[in-house]
């Protein structure tokens, strides 16, 4: 599912997400890492810098001082000259001291000292025992000037001293006169104060700088650059939040009392800034990167997929039609799982395919060796395989069957000493010889007729030939033997077997595709003179189209053709594979006769059965006439009782009386309808053979002789016993004879109904037959009265076949005799009379 | 029940229902008549009284299917069978069937009229059967099982003694069961109960089932 899934996103749109997804989590991993030790640099960096700032800054500071000195200096020389061409007024004067304020005085140029916008305060002019002697203020000194006059050491100096938490620069500088004049010192009283603070770093820095002096003891800011962003006086603790702090001792000042320090403030807050914003720039650029490595990463890979899935699908859709491999051409989707999926798929079919191939090679394989082996061993000749010594190497079935051996006796012997009569082994050896030189003809290595022996010593004929078969190590021969007494036999058959046309005494003819008599026999004269056609000729347009229509069906038909003196059926066999049609005829002119005969004869017989029904038909009648007998009986009952019981009406009497007749009515007329099935037919006198006729009726009863178990046989007369009668009412006589014997061989068992029927010629003028049961017989009694009219000892007899049938012969001027006793059985002789002139129609 | 006893008529022969009828009507019964089996079924209930005269060759169903049918749906009316010539097989085994008697066609009108008077008494007698077996029935229902069991072994002729053993209760015990059943039954001797246990069959079963 999560493969399918997957299967059905584009490799580029995958390899895209890929790639982000790979910048994103890196860049999630590295980010911090990278912007904290970035910060980290930075800060050391910033600390390294911020130490050179101080440096500098402190540097700067000295070199002001530096220049101040340079300032005092340089006004000393100047009051110097000025003292040698105007010597001072003081010179001589003891203790006084001359005050300028407001005016400078003469030897002070204005404008001078100064540097950049800062002025000393005080400039004095001590005289060797340290009074001051001129003193120019600018400004009111806060307090009084001897405080910081005792601070003169002798030397030239520049110094900062606090005088009352005020700094204050002093600058000493000894001036030397005259030799012999005593020398004097220039003092000049700078405050230091937060302009001057700014002037010495010639304001180089912006606002994130400031510099600051300290008192070192108390920890409290003296004077700062910025008095605004940094208060005087006030703790230097306070600040460290947010400035970062450097204090360094200023060297020329260790020897004071005081200990100041020089502190550079930097505000944390600018180099937080300024780390911030080179951390983003930073980080701008590492995610710039980034997302250039991404997109170029992902932009190869697409185009590699791409190319990729080119090739898959090329791949793909060689696979379909090289090899009809029913997967699908990769179209969408993960081509790289896609392809996983068809590899395997596609090697799986290789390696079914392969093995399907293999399989069915090795299976027609065996095939083959299958076949050749039966057709080696079935093969009609006998093959024996021999080495170029004439041995036997191999041998089939046919040959074994042929020659009698068992394999085992045959091989590794020489077939021409096994099987070869002496006679013909030479012959044998010269067809070997010939076979392998190859200088002889084919004739003398084919069908060599020769003669073979069995192992029993019978001689065959055979056809020998001889190949040989070389192979890459050594020559063999196969020899084959062909039985021909067999072909030689069948040869004699197919000879007289040709002749089985010709000698058919019915009609047979070949007639070609076009109607051509082609072959016929001896007995198709008569036919061909009817068609006036001999052979070679065309049949009459009529027969041509017949053959032709069943040429063409290809079914076989017959047709009858009726000669003036035959009748023949042909029937046409078309054999359309060698295009022609056999017409096989028979005369059936004397079954047509005996055909016309016995139709004409069974109209005769329907009306005999009918007779012979009789008996049965009159249990019907009894149940018919039954029906109208037992309702006349009804009513009259009825109307005698109502009569004799006074019940019943006239009209209702009249009602009954009339059904009455009616029912009388109704008897009278299956009466009518009975006699009806009776007709009395004119009498056909025809001369026929008595023994026939008793045949012809036996064919009747057999199939109800056999349904009562009865065996009939017959006994008839070997001379014909001519009769003039009529066929149909003696074969009634016959037949209601044999019935009755049947019926009462009923009561005795299956195996004692034994029914003789016999014809004799008693004289001259007598024929008789003879029907004989093997029945329970008849008492004297029955006899007397076997031929009254409705006497019957059967159950539904009617009592009236007998006396039918002695009605019958008496027209035939014949006669029935009986003879019977109880226990044997009844014989019944119909005696008929007969004349040596009578001649036999046509039956 | 409502309707006076009838003979039932079946023929297929137009004339010879007619000309039954008009004898039979002769001696003051009543006479239906029908022209096939199947009209017959269709019209008659089991509790019509009378007696069945049947003519045994019919088209559609025959004599003796019709028979068979009524056997099969336990109608007891008397069946005389009416044949013809010939028919005598057919009689037979209608008579094997459990027919009155079989009478051949053309036959005496006394003949018939007697048989169908016999007929028509042994319908009576069949029917107060009936009734008094149902009447027993449902005197043996009011029963409890061990007042069955203690007819069965009375009506088999054992005495008090005995069927106290064979029940395994006091010789007081069975008398007072015997003196229930009797009351149940509302028999006034023991020869009555017998009488009833015979009609209903109970002496026999319980033998097969003592075996």
């Amino acid at each position: 599912m999560r493969r399918a899934w997957l299967a059905s996103i584009p490799l580029p749109a995958l390899s895209l997400l890929v790639g982000i997804l790979c910048g994103l989590v890196t860049w999630l991993m590295l980010d911090p890492v990278q912007g904290e030790r970035l910060e980290q640099v930075f800060h050391n960096e910033l600390v390294r810098r911020l130490d050179v700032r101080a440096v500098e800054t402190r540097h700067r500071f000295e070199r002001f001082l530096q220049e101040w000195q340079q300032a005092g200096h340089s006004l000393s020389y100047h009051w110097q000259i000025f003292s040698y061409i105007n010597s001072p007024a003081w010179q001589n004067s003891q203790g006084q001291s001359r005050r300028y304020s407001g005016q400078p005085p003469e030897w002070l140029e204005p404008g001078h000292p100064s540097l950049g916008s800062i002025e000393p305060s005080h400039i004095v002019i001590l005289d060797s025992q340290g009074d001051p002697r001129e003193i120019y203020q600018k400004q009111l000194l806060p307090f009084s000037l001897d405080r910081v006059l005792d601070q003169y050491t002798g030397r030239d100096e520049t110094m900062i001293t606090l005088v009352d938490q005020s700094p204050y620069l002093l600058v000493w500088s000894n001036i030397s006169v005259y030799p012999d004049s005593d020398p004097a010192v220039l003092l000049l009283i700078v405050a230091v104060d937060e302009r001057f603070l700014a002037e010495s770093q010639e304001m180089v820095h912006g606002t994130d700088t400031l510099i600051a002096l300290i008192d070192a003891d108390n920890q409290k800011l003296l004077v700062s650059s910025d008095t605004q962003q940094v208060k005087e006086g006030s703790h230097l603790q306070e600040w460290r939040e947010h400035y970062l702090l450097t204090s360094q001792a200023l060297t020329s000042y260790q020897a004071m009392e005081q200990s100041l320090l020089f502190t550079t403030l930097v505000s944390r807050v600018a180099v937080q800034k300024t780390i911030q914003n080179i951390t983003k720039l930073a980080q701008q650029d590492r995610l710039l990167a980034a997302l250039v490595y991404v997109v170029a990463f992902s932009v190869i890979i697409y185009l590699i997929s791409t190319k990729i899935s080119h090739v898959l699908q090329r791949i793909s859709r060689f696979g379909q039609q090289a090899l009809g491999i029913e997967q699908p051409v990769i179209k969408k989707g993960n081509q790289l799982l896609l392809l996983e999926d068809w590899v395997k798929a596609f090697f799986r079919q290789l390696i079914t395919a392969r093995d399907t191939l293999r399989d069915k090679q090795e299976k027609r394989i065996r095939e083959t060796e299958v076949l050749k082996s039966a057709l080696f061993d079935n093969s009609m000749d006998s093959i024996i395989t021999l080495d170029e010594q004439g041995m036997v190497v191999e041998v089939n079935g046919t040959a074994l069957k042929t020659l009698g051996y068992h394999r085992g006796q045959l091989i590794g012997h020489r077939l021409e000493e096994m099987a070869i009569v002496p006679h013909d082994r030479d012959l044998f050896r010269c067809m070997l010889g010939g076979c392998i030189r190859k200088s002889a003809s084919d004739d003398t290595c084919r069908g060599q007729p020769m003669l073979a022996t069995t192992m029993h010593g019978e001689e065959k004929a055979v056809e020998c030939s001889v190949i040989s078969i070389h192979l890459q190590q050594q020559t063999v021969f196969n020899v084959y033997l062909r039985d021909v007494t067999g072909r030689k036999q069948a040869e004699r058959e197919i000879t007289s077997l040709a002749k089985l046309a010709s000698e058919n005494p019915s009609p047979v003819l070949r007639i070609n595709n076009r109607g051509v008599i082609v072959y016929a026999n001896a007995a198709s004269v008569p036919l061909m003179a009817y068609w006036d056609c001999e052979r070679g000729q065309t049949l009459p347009l009529y027969w041509k189209n017949l053959v032709a229509s069943v040429l063409k069906e290809g079914i076989n038909k017959e047709y009858e053709i009726n000669l003036e003196e035959q009748i023949f059926s042909l029937q046409l066999a078309p054999i359309r594979e060698l295009d022609y049609v056999n017409i096989y005829g028979r005369d059936f002119t004397q079954m047509r006769i005996a055909e016309m005969q016995s139709r004409q004869h069974q109209s005769e017989l329907v009306h005999v059965c009918r007779l012979s029904t009789m008996g049965e038909m009159s249990t019907g009648l009894a149940h018919e006439l039954n029906q109208p007998l037992s309702a006349i009986i009804n009513f009259a009952s009825g109307c005698v009782r109502r009569l004799q019981s006074g019940i019943g009406g006239e009209a209702e009497l009249v009602d009954a009386m009339a059904q009455i007749t009616a029912q009388a009515e109704r008897a009278g007329e299956i009466i009518k309808r009975l006699r009806s099935l009776v007709v009395k037919r004119p009498q056909e006198h025809e001369v026929v053979n008595l023994n026939h006729l008793v045949l012809e009726v036996t064919s009747f009863i057999e199939s109800e002789a056999n349904r009562q178990q009865v065996e009939i046989s017959l006994d008839l007369s070997e001379q014909v016993l001519p009769v003039q009668v009529d066929l149909v009412q003696i074969e009634q006589v016959l037949l209601n004879l044999i019935r009755n014997g049947i019926d009462a061989m009923k009561q005795v068992a299956p195996d004692q109904r034994r029914l003789l029927l016999q014809t004799r010629k008693i004289d001259a003028g007598k024929v008789m037959v003879l029907v004989r049961d093997t029945g329970p017989g008849m008492e004297a009694d029955t006899l007397k009265h076997l031929f009254d009219a409705f006497f019957s000892t059967k159950e539904s007899g009617m009592g009236m076949g007998l006396r039918i049938s002695q009605k019958i012969m008496q027209d035939h001027n014949g006669r029935i005799e009986v003879i019977s006793k109880i226990g044997k059985g009844a014989s019944f002789h119909v005696i008929l009379p007969t004349d040596p002139t009578l001649e036999l129609a046509g039956f | 029940m409502s309707k006076r006893p009838t003979v039932f008529v079946v023929d297929d022969d137009q004339a010879m229902r007619n000309s039954l009828k008009w004898l039979i009507e002769s001696v003051s019964m009543e006479v239906e008549t029908f022209e096939s089996a199947d009209a017959f079924i269709g019209s008659y209930y089991p509790g019509r009284s009378g007696c069945l005269l049947l003519d045994v060759r019919m088209p559609g169903m025959s004599g003796l299917e019709l028979q068979e049918y009524l056997q099969a749906n336990q109608i007891a009316i008397p069946v005389i069978i009416i044949t013809g010539h010939g028919d005598v097989p057919m009689a037979v085994r209608a008579m094997k069937a459990g027919a009155v008697d079989f009478i051949e066609k053309p036959f005496n009108d006394e003949l018939l009229l007697e048989n169908i008077r016999y007929a028509m008494a042994l319908d009576v007698k069949q029917r107060d059967m009936q009734s008094q077996r149902a009447e027993i029935a449902t005197r043996l229902a009011r029963l409890t099982p061990r007042e069955h069991e203690v007819m069965v072994m009375v009506t088999n002729g054992k005495a008090n003694k005995e069927i106290a053993t064979g029940l395994g209760v006091s010789a007081k015990t069975v008398e007072a069961h015997r003196a229930r059943v009797m009351e149940k039954m509302e028999a006034g001797s023991l020869a009555d109960l017998v009488r009833m246990a015979i009609s209903a069959n109970l002496t026999l079963t319980d033998q097969q089932a003592e075996d």
